[in-house]
């Protein structure tokens, strides 16, 4: 199928000139040169300007609340290996109200595709501050500039010895793609960070402030299996931003370790009788 | 009839939870019905535990007033429950010298003369009828010496006790009027064995060693105990076993139970008590039955995961407590607004936040019937024994797919936690319906499907998601029939409409509400969940006493069973309320539904469970 006919014809709520619009080309580029079919997907999002994303993508769909799209697509994924399934959404709702989830996601190693959206901000509310968000930084519920220091989810996912951690940038969708593609391929928890401008309410962190910082780490001889040198990449953040694959681990994703898990579902209710006689035996 | 109590105290770590099941079940496969409650402190070591067993010829519902005797793990159990015993109770108590105490005094004429004259039902000079009688057994000892180390204490003690039961003849005669194999003790001596066959023969043949010394040390003293002699005869007409048999089981048990029998396929969860059994007891049999298990991060990723299952297509569940339970009130709103079937099993404690975390209560009643913002139809279950609790179960698994909204079994520590003898479940009335039908989907055209299609019923047909040629659309947010977001004022009031159109089905498809032992009396007292077996224990006392007095218990209890409530209390003279809370939830709630108000209530909230008698004299008091 080609990039178009991912297309839904939902109306898109973003606004123009939105960082977002470049993560959507990149993905049904990557759809179409997998080669799924829609409903061989299920995109899982929250809530948010970048939860919306799956509603302009052809796939089976899941917008359910804010914080909550990892454990929707963890249920999902355990209940239906066959699935691809792609967790999408903003730095607030992955890395604030979702924390705890991306913590538990990251030591699951289910296999899936996370992609956050971080536009440092917090977009559909308009303009609050957001974990990502840098210190110093300005918002309406910082007038005085943030106190805290920024969250580095990337770092995080090497420390905790996530199966894939890369960063892409909405304005260099063909890289994105790539990054996606190899994102689906890799077996367990993929993360791809994306870095996006939000016009609306990030002044600071804009398309040319990224553009003037970020490099290619397959340029730079990087081997994304040195665990070390990976967290050093992650923790890199100023003048000079990584984009690239940043870490693989050689670690077993949950299906894995857990054995074929379409097996343990394959019990069917004809043999329920038959089960709970066996059971109630150990009752008398 | 016989209706005796046997209880073990101790500390926790001292394998009094052990030694009660398997008191309760030695006793129900000597052909009894067993009642038994735990009280336990919220602790892994010391403190004070104690579980009550009651033991009769009838199926018992309820815990039990006074103790017949009680084996004493520790100091502190023979002092705490001395004014628990009932006259001419017997404590078997840990320690050495002297053999017999009465009321804590001792002296060892007197305990010699006891002894003497003690070897048939009649009453020595000895005894004094209102004082307990206490026993030494130095436990610790002895399964020292017989099993290598004291932690057998409890089974050394159930020996002890389990001689009480014995005739008290000379050693040598027993077994001659009565087939040995059908003792109390045979079946404890068979039961042992099952249970350490997979730890070797070595820690059966001490596990057996510390039961004989134990039973020995009451035995070569003569003593017993004139109601639990009865249980030596073992009750007679029930002793069905194989498939046949009586099942003894947990409230929560008997849940997980009724949830693999639905068919469940995902249970994702967080450990609360009391609900965490039902999440070990799945754990445990996840191979057998195919069921996905997983531990999540907390209550609001349980809950969020099995909507995540329920939408990839499976039967899903969680289980927890009022805490938890809070946590998982936005996911509850989810499922509903995305039209998924989950089962939540809400185990209720006492308290607001931590609370009494091992006791029981039903102080949410209310806030079940209403969590999470806005309107939409859910189920709430409110079982009252374990055999309802595994039929609830199914119905919730089968209505929430049904009807394609969340289900609440609401049970509390009561029910979860007391062991209760079940003839066994009636698995031919217990359904598995399919939840999807995919052959109607075939040869449809490509993108056809509409996860939210406006239907009669207002239910939708489901898909599970990865259908050829279709997409499934779930939203939380305020949607279309296509599953696209909208803001469209029409469009919501008709969504709106459409889900809550569900309401008058689902209460078309509830059970009515349980009238014992008639529907019309001139009292009616209203209960619901665990409340049960205390209410009709105590309208057996009170009708004993004459009074005209049913009892009305509601299990489906949301959607409000409205017509059926008001027909059944309208000839009533008095309604009376009881329920596990301060304010009268079920009154508040029967009056809101129905317009009618509870003439009387009666209220418990201090984390114990009711007592038939107790409960029999404040109704009494309020006809
Ligand atoms: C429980 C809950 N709390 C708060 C909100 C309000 N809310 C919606 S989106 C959002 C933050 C959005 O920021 P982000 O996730 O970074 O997405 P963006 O809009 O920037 O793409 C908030 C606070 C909500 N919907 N639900
Ligand atoms: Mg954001």
């Amino acid at each position: 199928m080609a990039p178009r006919d991912f297309e839904s014809n939902d109306p898109i709520a973003w606004c123009p000139g939105c960082g977002n619009f470049g993560i959507r080309e990149a993905m049904k580029l990557a759809l179409s040169e997998i080669g799924l079919k829609p409903e061989q997907t299920c995109f899982v999002s929250g809530i948010g300007q970048a939860a919306k994303a799956p509603h302009y993508i052809r796939c089976n769909l899941f917008n359910g609340l804010h914080g909550r799209t990892l454990p929707v697509a963890t249920g999902v994924k355990l209940a239906n290996p066959e699935l691809v399934v792609f967790a999408e959404g903003g730095d607030g709702d992955g890395y604030a109200e979702g924390g705890n989830h991306f913590l538990h996601a990251l030591r699951r190693n289910l296999d899936m595709t996370y992609l956050v959206h971080d536009n440092q901000i917090y977009g559909l509310t308009k303009g609050q501050t957001s974990p990502t968000s840098e210190a110093g930084m300005r918002t309406r519920t910082t007038p005085c500039g943030a106190i805290e220091p920024a969250y580095r989810p990337l770092a995080l996912a090497v420390m905790m010895d996530a199966g894939f951690v890369a960063r892409g940038f909405c304005a260099r969708s063909r890289q994105l793609a790539d990054l996606i593609k190899q994102a689906v391929e890799h077996r367990g928890f993929s993360l791809v960070e994306i870095l996006q401008n939000c016009v609306s309410f990030n002044h600071v962190n804009t398309a040319k402030w990224y553009s003037h910082r970020v490099y290619d780490l397959a340029e730079e001889n990087h081997d994304p299996a040195d665990r070390d040198k990976a967290y050093g990449r992650a923790l890199e953040w100023g003048d000079r931003i990584p984009l690239g694959v940043i870490y693989r681990s050689g670690r077993k994703s949950y299906d894995q370790l857990a054995g074929d898990m379409t097996e343990s579902r394959s019990g069917d209710s004809d043999r329920v009788p038959e089960l709970l006689d066996k059971l109630l035996a150990g009752f008398r | 009839m016989t209706d005796i109590t046997l209880a073990i105290a101790g500390q926790a770590g001292q394998g009094v939870d052990t030694a009660s099941e398997l008191l309760a079940r030695t006793l129900v496969r000597s052909g009894y019905h067993i009642f038994s409650y735990p009280n336990v402190m919220s602790r892994i070591r010391g403190g004070h535990n104690f579980t009550a067993v009651r033991v009769s010829d009838r199926q018992v519902y309820s815990t039990p007033g006074k103790f017949n005797a009680l084996l004493a793990m520790d100091e502190l159990s023979v002092r705490e429950h001395r004014a628990d015993m009932v006259e001419g109770g017997t404590m078997i108590a840990e320690g050495r010298m002297p053999s017999i105490e009465h009321h804590g005094q001792s002296s060892n004429d007197e305990a010699r003369m006891t002894i003497e004259t003690r070897n048939s039902n009649d009453r020595g000079r000895g005894e004094r009828a209102d004082r307990p009688t206490i026993l030494r057994v130095p436990m610790a000892e002895i399964a020292g010496k017989h099993g290598g180390s004291k932690t057998m204490a409890n089974v050394v003690g159930l020996g002890a006790l389990l001689a009480l039961t014995e005739s008290g003849d000379s050693p040598r005669s027993r077994g001659r009027d009565r087939n040995p194999v059908q003792s109390p003790f045979s079946k404890l001596r068979n039961l042992l064995k099952e249970r350490f066959a997979s730890k070797g023969e070595e820690v059966v043949r001490q596990n057996l060693a510390c039961l004989k010394a134990g039973a020995d040390h009451i035995r070569e003293r003569r003593v017993t105990n004139v109601e639990c002699r009865m249980l030596g005869q073992s009750a007679t007409g029930n002793r069905q076993s194989g498939k046949r048999g009586r099942l003894l089981l947990t409230g929560n048990h008997a849940i997980a139970l009724g949830a693999l029998a639905s068919g469940v396929r995902f249970h994702a969860g967080y450990p609360m008590s009391p609900s965490t059994p039902i999440m070990e007891y799945l754990a445990a049999k996840q191979a057998e039955a195919g069921l996905v298990m997983e531990q999540a991060e907390d209550e609001i990723a349980a809950i969020i995961m099995v909507i995540g299952a329920a939408y990839a297509g499976a039967r899903a569940m969680t289980a927890t407590s009022g805490g938890g339970f809070s946590l998982m009130v936005e996911g509850l709103g989810m499922a509903a607004m995305a039209e998924l079937p989950v089962v939540v099993v809400l185990a209720m404690r006492a308290g607001p936040a931590t609370g009494f975390p091992t006791r029981t209560e039903q102080g949410e009643l209310l806030f079940v019937t209403s969590a999470s913002q806005d309107e939409f139809p859910r189920f709430v279950f409110a079982p009252g024994t374990a055999e309802e609790a595994f039929c609830a179960t199914n119905r919730a698994f089968e209505l929430a797919a049904r009807f394609q909204v969340p289900a609440v079994v609401l049970s509390d520590q009561l029910l979860s936690d007391s062991l209760w003898t079940v003839p066994s479940f009636n698995l031919a009335r217990t359904r598995v319906s399919s939840d999807f039908d995919e052959s109607a989907w075939q040869g449809r055209p490509a993108n056809s499907y509409r996860r939210y299609a406006i239907t009669a019923s207002g239910v939708s047909p489901r898909l599970r998601p990865g259908f050829r040629g279709q997409l499934v659309r779930s939203l939380g947010s305020e949607h279309d029939e296509d599953g696209f977001q909208t803001e469209d004022k029409a469009v919501r009031v008709k969504m709106h409409e459409k889900r809550m159109s569900k309401l008058e089905a689902m209460a078309g498809a509830m059970e009515a509400p349980t009238c014992y032992p008639e529907e019309t009396a001139d009292v009616a007292v209203v209960c619901f969940g665990s409340t049960y077996g205390a209410a009709r224990e105590a309208v057996d006392i009170l009708r004993s006493e004459r009074v005209s007095v049913a009892m009305v218990h509601l299990c489906d209890l949301i959607p409000f069973p409205r017509e059926r409530m008001t027909a059944l209390l309208a000839p009533a003279r008095k309604v009376i309320t009881v329920e596990g809370n301060s304010t009268g939830q079920l009154a508040a709630l029967l009056r809101r539904e129905t317009g009618i108000k509870a003439d009387a209530q009666v209220l418990k909230y201090d984390g114990r469970p009711f007592e038939a008698a107790s409960l029999a004299e404040e109704i009494r008091r309020k006809c």
